[in-house]
């Protein structure tokens, strides 16, 4: 089995893949910049960041308690209506979490706008925190 | 009187117009404007990609451009290339213009 990482990442894709929004424009790891105009639509990133470790546990193997950070990001381009979906995209994003990974916190959400382009782009990125346990020789899993 | 320099820039100006213009532009639906037009791909915010198109012209063609006026860039054969707004317009000090441009 893949590492917890990796099972909780397929788990925030399958609940995120057809919004109405972003559609099945959902791309987990993506470290290419992505072009809305050529995917057709705004499109949606999916990253496992860092974590926090703390063994809860003494003995070996320790009962380690993680906490995962997961950015999920909106990528948008639109007219004067930008501000407008990256809202759109936020809602859809939330509803889909409260409703499919309740036991995950939402604790940041930031957005970024740049006018440079052939139509005004933004980024909304909803960061959260997600608290699991695994046993430290057995990363894959879930406990 | 014009200073050596300044000429030297006019004539160079005019110059790169006359052999390397690439396009026209007309700005609110007037005058075709000879001038030079670019849209590289660029990224931004890390995490988007697209195209920055932009029209350079000499300021004397087009001085009276402002932010949000419509413009249309075409190739000698009337192929329009792009149509929008201006969205930025900045001078380089010696008499041309960068139109950044978008889509509407």
């Amino acid at each position: 089995m893949a590492h917890v990482r990796t099972q909780i990442r397929a788990q925030v894709i399958a609940a995120l893949a057809g919004l109405p929004t972003t559609g099945n424009r959902v791309y987990p790891g993506r470290s290419l910049p992505l072009d809305p105009d050529r995917i057709g639509g705004p499109g949606l990133l999916v990253y496992c960041g860092n974590e926090e470790i703390e063994a809860v546990t003494l003995h070996a193997p320790r009962l380690e308690e993680r906490a995962l950070m997961l950015h999920l990001r909106g990528v948008v381009k639109a007219g004067s209506n930008l501000e407008d979906v990256l809202d759109q995209i936020a809602l859809e994003v939330q509803r889909a979490m409260a409703q499919q990974l309740p036991d995950t916190e939402h604790i940041a959400l930031q957005v970024d706008e740049d006018d440079t382009l052939e139509k005004p782009c933004g980024l909304i990125t909803l960061t959260y925190r997600m608290k699991y346990h695994i046993a430290a020789d057995a990363p894959d899993v879930l406990m | 009187m014009a200073t050596p320099f300044a000429a030297l820039e006019d004539r160079v100006n005019s110059a790169a117009l006359s052999r390397l213009a690439n396009a026209q532009a007309r700005i609110n639906g007037g005058a075709a404007i000879a001038g030079f037009f670019d849209q590289r791909a660029a990224d931004v915010l890390a995490y988007a990609q697209g195209r920055q198109p932009q029209f350079q012209c000499p300021e004397s063609l087009a001085g009276s451009v402002l932010e949000d006026d419509a413009i249309e860039i075409s190739t000698d054969t009337a192929v329009v290339l792009f149509s929008g707004r201006v969205s930025r317009i900045v001078q380089d000090g010696t008499g041309w213009l960068t139109l950044s441009l978008q889509e509407l």
